[in-house]
């Protein structure tokens, strides 16, 4: 069965959204696997991304697009167009943005879990998010805003992209989980 | 005023329904902040040493047990092979050690001012049939202590809430290390508590 990996950054934490977010995952079916919080430091975060210079560029490249897509002029806003050195200035705001308060990080399991949980979180950017949707509905953050306020877009939500991803984020966080499982209640209706 | 500190555990049954988010949610909504949280299996030891091990609880826990049969008029012995408090006060701990490993059970420190008390209201009386609507055990449970008898297995009441400041301390202490354990401030936090100019 397909695990996924999702983290509640600290702005959801801080405000009080951890029961609601659960909700919407146990509602459709997903079954917590593991859960903890936990406050981690600049070099824990860090690596949660891939963090080579193909992702910084590709992340710089997402930026230079947003921008485009909402009509501001890059160069203005940031002082620059070059999409690796917009993707430096994401990473290093995203390991800011993570550190502004403690997080959960959860392994949610289901059958085709991974495309289940970014459908319900919905677009990263909250303002792009599509209607019902956890960033649709909890948050009206976008590019132009946040870069405004010299930080990342709160991307308050963040679930595993693609089974690759799902396994890599999995073990990095809980390397030593053994994730028994057990029976929930739909079980008997849906998975025999 | 100091804040307290309360442990909830969202037992097996809460869990196996799906309800962890729906209920965490209450607790939060009534301004009450997360300062720990983990979904885990509990060992059998981390159990045992929830709930006190000594004979006046042990005495109360059957006491209770040994009075709610003489009201329905029921065999005590026929059930425990005894009918000495103490030793069904045991009989019922060891049911709770296995209730509370049917599945995970997801574990959160929470704060506030007056904590234990809030988080006992919200929760509600422990024997879901009585428990008030509105609360966690009124509103997501039914079952009695008649049932539970008849099938020699503690009440399922889908939450553990601290009894009291003392037990709030210990509880989150047992459950949790220091370094699982955080401190922030919620963000409504200053509107709900101004602080003193």
């Amino acid at each position: 069965m397909e695990k996924t990996l999702i983290i509640l950054k600290p702005d959801a934490v801080k405000r009080a959204l951890v029961g609601t977010i659960i909700e919407t995952f146990e509602t459709v079916g997903l079954k917590l696997l593991a859960g903890k919080m936990l406050a981690p430091g600049a070099d824990v975060i860090k690596k949660h991304y891939p963090g080579t210079p193909v992702w910084i560029k590709e992340m710089g490249g997402k930026t230079l697009a947003s921008f485009k897509e909402s009509k501001v002029d890059v160069k203005e806003k940031m002082g620059t167009d070059d999409p690796m050195k917009l993707g430096q200035f994401v990473y290093d705001r995203l390991i800011k943005y993570w550190q502004e308060g403690p997080i959960i990080v959860m392994v949610w399991v289901g059958p085709g879990a991974i495309q289940i949980a970014r459908k319900l979180r919905g677009h990263t950017i909250p303002l792009l998010a599509q209607t019902g949707s956890l960033h649709a509905q909890y948050s009206f953050d976008n590019s132009t805003l946040s870069s405004g306020l010299d930080r990342v877009v709160k991307t308050f939500i963040h679930a595993s992209g693609s089974k690759e991803e799902a396994d890599r984020e999995i073990a990095y966080w809980f390397p030593k989980e053994t994730f028994k499982t057990y029976e929930r209640e739909i079980d008997s209706l849906y998975l025999k | 005023m100091k804040k307290q500190k309360a442990l909830l555990i969202i037992k097996p049954d809460g869990v196996q329904r799906g309800l962890c988010g729906a209920i965490l949610k209450r607790f939060e909504k009534a301004g009450l902040t997360i300062i720990g949280f983990k979904f885990m299996n509990a060992d059998a030891s981390l159990i045992k040493a929830h709930y006190p091990e000594n004979d006046t609880w042990f005495g109360k826990v059957g006491q209770r047990t040994l009075s709610n049969y003489a009201k329905k008029g029921l065999d005590v012995k026929k059930v425990f092979g005894t009918d000495d408090a103490v030793a069904i006060g045991k009989t019922v701990k060891k049911w709770l050690i296995k209730y509370f490993q049917e599945s995970p059970v997801l574990v959160a420190a929470v704060e506030g001012y007056e904590a234990i008390e809030i988080v006992r209201k919200i929760s509600g009386n422990t024997i879901p049939v009585i428990a008030a609507p509105g609360t966690v055990r009124g509103d997501f449970s039914h079952d009695t202590i008649d049932l539970a008898n008849e099938q020699n297995r503690p009440l399922r009441n889908i939450i553990h809430a601290s009894d009291s400041i003392e037990d709030g301390e210990k509880e989150v202490n047992l459950w949790f290390k220091p370094d699982e354990l955080f401190s922030y401030t919620r963000c409504d936090e200053n509107i709900m508590f101004p602080p003193s100019k």
